[in-house]
C-alpha cells in the first residue's frame, strides 16, 4: 500500500487529501510572469537602444548573463510547483495531517487526532477568498494551545463541516 | 578556456558559483519532490521534464562561457 504520511495505518480511510486553491498557485506564477516580463523588457530595449553592446565580447557576455537569468527562472518556477505540490492536508477517519514543505530542507508532518478536537472554524477573507470560495480552517485542540492550520484551502465550510461529520461519528 | 586573465577569471568564477548553487538547489529539488510527492509518477514526470529543460539552458550558457574566455 502506497503511504500518504509516515503512520498511516492499512486499515485507515482518507476522507480528503486537499493542497491550497489553484489561485495561490496562480498569483505566485503571476510574480513569476514580472520577472520573465522584465526579461523581455531588457531585450528590447538593449536591442533598441543600444544594439552596439550585443556585438563581440560585451554581447556574449550579456548572452551569458541571460541564459543564467533564464536558468534562475526555469528553477524558481520548478520550486513554486514543488513548494504547492508538497504542502497538502489530508483528512482521515482518524486524523488530520498537516504536510508542510516550509523550505527546501525542511520538512514538517503534524497530525491530530479526530477524538482531541474542541473547536473548528473556518475562514473566508479578501476579495479572492470569496470569489473564488477559499479560506483558512483553523482546529483547535483540547490537547495543545496551538491550532492546527490548514492554509487556503478550497471549501473552507465544507472542509469543517466534513471534520466535524467525523469527530461526531467517533464513538464518545 | 583561457584563464590566464583576471577578467576571464572572475567571469568564469562568477559563472561555476551561480551555476554551482542552482544545480544544487534542482537536484536538491527533484530529491525533495521524489521523496516526499504523494504521486511517484507526476513526480518522476515533472522532475525529468525540468531536467531536459535546465539541461538544455545549462549546456546553451557553458557553451556561451567557452565563446567568451
Amino acid at each position: 500500500m502506497h503511504k500518504l504520511f509516515p503512520s498511516q495505518l492499512e486499515e485507515e480511510k482518507i476522507y480528503l487529501v486537499v493542497r491550497a486553491h489553484w489561485m495561490r498557485l496562480a498569483l505566485r506564477l503571476l510574480m513569476w510572469l514580472l520577472f520573465v516580463v522584465l526579461l523581455i523588457v531588457a531585450n528590447r530595449g538593449l536591442n533598441n537602444s543600444y544594439p552596439l553592446l550585443l556585438e563581440g565580447k560585451t554581447g556574449d557576455i550579456i548572452s551569458l548573463l541571460r541564459q543564467i537569468y533564464v536558468l534562475f527562472l526555469v528553477l524558481s518556477l520548478f520550486l513554486i510547483w514543488v513548494f504547492y505540490y508538497l504542502n497538502v492536508q489530508i483528512i482521515t477517519d482518524r486524523r488530520i495531517v498537516d504536510i508542510d514543505q516550509v523550505g527546501l530542507f525542511h520538512h514538517e508532518v503534524s497530525e491530530l487526532h479526530i477524538s482531541n478536537i474542541e473547536d473548528v472554524t473556518s475562514e473566508t477573507s479578501g476579495i479572492l477568498g470569496n470569489i473564488f470560495n477559499y479560506g483558512m480552517v483553523y482546529v483547535q485542540t483540547a490537547a495543545s494551545k496551538e491550532r492546527f492550520e490548514f492554509d487556503n484551502v478550497p471549501n473552507p465550510g465544507q472542509i469543517s463541516k466534513l471534520i466535524l461529520n467525523i469527530y461526531e461519528k467517533l464513538p464518545h | 578556456m583561457d584563464l590566464s586573465n583576471y577578467p576571464n577569471l572572475i567571469i568564469a568564477a562568477v559563472y561555476y558559483i551561480l551555476a554551482g548553487i542552482m544545480i544544487f538547489f534542482s537536484l536538491f529539488g527533484v530529491y525533495v519532490l521524489n521523496r516526499y510527492g504523494e504521486s511517484k509518477m507526476l513526480a518522476l514526470f515533472v522532475s525529468a521534464l525540468y531536467i531536459v529543460f535546465f539541461m538544455a539552458i545549462l549546456t546553451q550558457s557553458y557553451n556561451t562561457l567557452h565563446q567568451i574566455l
